[in-house]
């Protein structure tokens, strides 16, 4: 064995990737090699350094914000095949039933292509949409009980000649409920309102709501604080944002926090928005030497169009200066 | 898989869409971090977050259920992050070394304080020397040293999710030890 090969050996080590036989042959190695001694030293200085690094912090917010574009963002993505994907496909099962999957893909390809070029489009079959095999789910039927309201009613397929019809819909169902603000799953409704309803006077009021029972929130719940991040930076309502940030002023002011409201002086478009952005700043008193926010002010002076904007955000420069 | 998975997974294929919020909710911390820590910010993280998914969306139909799902997410979620384009969109901070001077010594001034006496100064530091280092090395390099040092994944689970021998791993794991080690060296030495 040479030394390339212990050298591996010890950085896998590192990661437990040895097996208890190699682990125990590396160690014999190493206390009678001061080369490897001084290589295993260094990678200990290096995994030192990065684990000073740390990894990037994932927070639920983000997580939460992800989950809430990825919701938008699913509502325009279609399942349908593409032309290609049927084409190829019925070409792949008409001729190559019993060949391997590399074959198939190549030889459907292929034929396609010949194919597209001699018949086009015109001799394909119509074909129907994915996501109509709810309608079998019999457990679907007692969901259509009660106050169930139907709505959004599409058909996939209404010839009922062979005695079956398929369709989507939507089905709504009312849900009343009264408890307490601390109950997670009144919490879990709040967040979901805030974020996702179409109707801006909703979320101002579930805004409100959770403003006006703050200090009651015995633990403030991280759904409901991330909800009310997400609001403040991205809702199309100035009304919600407003409402959402002054309601973040009541929770302990943290790093995420911090950045919200960085983001609102930086971003937001609304002069108002960002006066109450530098304010809650401003009375978070935060740390005299934070970069972050000595970097945002300094551009705001420079360049915000908003005269207000500017003076408060000088007038909290000169206070960190003089702290 | 359990059969409480297999049966979400049916529902969601069959166009169920709570179902697939329900599949995406159980795995997406880990496709979430798996980004994160590969792109080092959150936009491009939420960016690589939101094409995986809707990848799976798009493809569930096809997934025969012969692997287990994390490991076939797993695999779309490296091919995303392999190919992914930064957009580097996180707002620009104007440099504390401004434009007067006044400002300038100010800001010098904080500089010597936070290095002298903040302890979080230092560690910004070393978090940005060891991005920059990260930064440079190779996208298959990076995924594999971000897989294995931050998220912890074993090397045959690594090979597996990249489609490849569990010895290229191992080779780009040492290329880019190799290539931090280099690139750290005066930090540590310090």
């Amino acid at each position: 064995m040479n030394h390339r090969q212990y050298k591996e050996w010890l950085q896998l080590s590192m990661y437990d990737e040895l097996t208890a036989e190699e682990q125990q042959l590396l160690e014999h190695h190493v206390r009678e090699c001061a080369s490897c001694r001084s290589e295993a030293e260094e990678l200990n200085l290096l995994h030192w350094t990065l684990q000073k690094a740390g990894p990037f912090h994932v927070s639920e917010t983000m997580l939460q914000e992800a989950r809430s574009e990825l919701r938008t963002a699913l509502r325009t993505v279609s399942v349908k095949p593409t032309m290609w994907e049927r084409l190829t496909g019925f070409a792949k099962d008409f001729f190559l039933p019993n060949f391997s999957p590399n074959v198939k893909m190549v030889f459907g390809g292929a034929t396609m292509l010949l194919a597209g070029l001699l018949v086009g489009r015109f001799l394909l079959p119509a074909t129907s949409p994915k996501g109509s095999t709810a309608a079998r789910d019999a457990s679907f039927a007692s969901s259509l009980e009660g106050e169930t309201r139907i709505s959004n009613i599409r058909f996939v397929d209404s010839d009922a000649s062979d005695g079956e019809v398929e369709f989507m819909f939507e089905a709504v169902s009312p849900v009343h409920i009264k408890g307490s603000i601390n109950d997670a799953r009144v919490q879990k409704v709040l967040a979901h309102a805030l974020v996702n309803d179409q109707n801006p006077g909703i979320r101002l009021r579930t805004v409100n709501a959770i403003a006006s029972q703050g200090e009651k929130l015995r633990l403030p719940d991280r759904e409901i604080r991330a909800a009310l991040i997400l609001a403040v930076k991205t809702d199309e309502n100035p009304g919600v944002r407003k409402e959402a940030l002054k309601t973040l002023r009541h929770f302990p002011f943290d790093e995420e926090i911090k950045q919200a409201f960085l983001f609102v002086l930086m971003k937001d478009k609304n002069p108002a928005m960002r006066i109450e952005a530098v304010n809650s700043l401003d009375s978070a008193q935060t740390h005299f030497r934070d970069k972050d926010l000595w970097n945002v002010l300094q551009q705001r002076i420079q360049s915000d169009e908003n005269s207000y904007v500017r003076l408060r955000a000088q007038t909290v420069l000169d206070e960190m200066r003089n702290q | 898989m359990n059969s409480d998975e297999i049966e979400l997974i049916q529902r969601a294929k069959a166009g169920n869409i709570a179902a697939f919020e329900q599949l995406v909710h159980q795995h997406d911390k880990r496709v979430f971090s798996i980004a994160a820590r590969y792109v080092n910010n959150a936009e491009d993280a939420k960016d690589i977050y939101q094409e995986v998914f809707i990848r799976v969306y798009r493809n569930l139909a096809q997934f025969k259920m012969e692997s287990e799902f994390t490991t076939w997410l797993h695999r779309i979620a490296v091919n995303v992050c392999l190919t992914h384009r930064s957009r580097k969109r996180a707002y620009a901070h104007v440099s504390i070394d401004a434009d007067d001077d006044d400002q300038e010594s100010h800001a010098m001034e904080l500089r010597s304080r936070e290095a002298a006496t903040d302890q979080h100064s230092v560690d910004a530091e070393i978090r940005e020397h060891v991005q920059n280092a990260l930064d440079e090395l190779s996208p298959k390099q990076r995924l594999v040293f971000t897989l294995k040092h931050y998220d912890g994944y074993k090397l045959r689970e690594i090979a597996d999710m990249m489609k490849c021998t569990e010895g290229t791993v191992k080779r780009y794991l040492f290329l880019a030890t190799q290539q931090l080690r280099r690139r750290l060296k005066p930090v540590y030495e310090q």
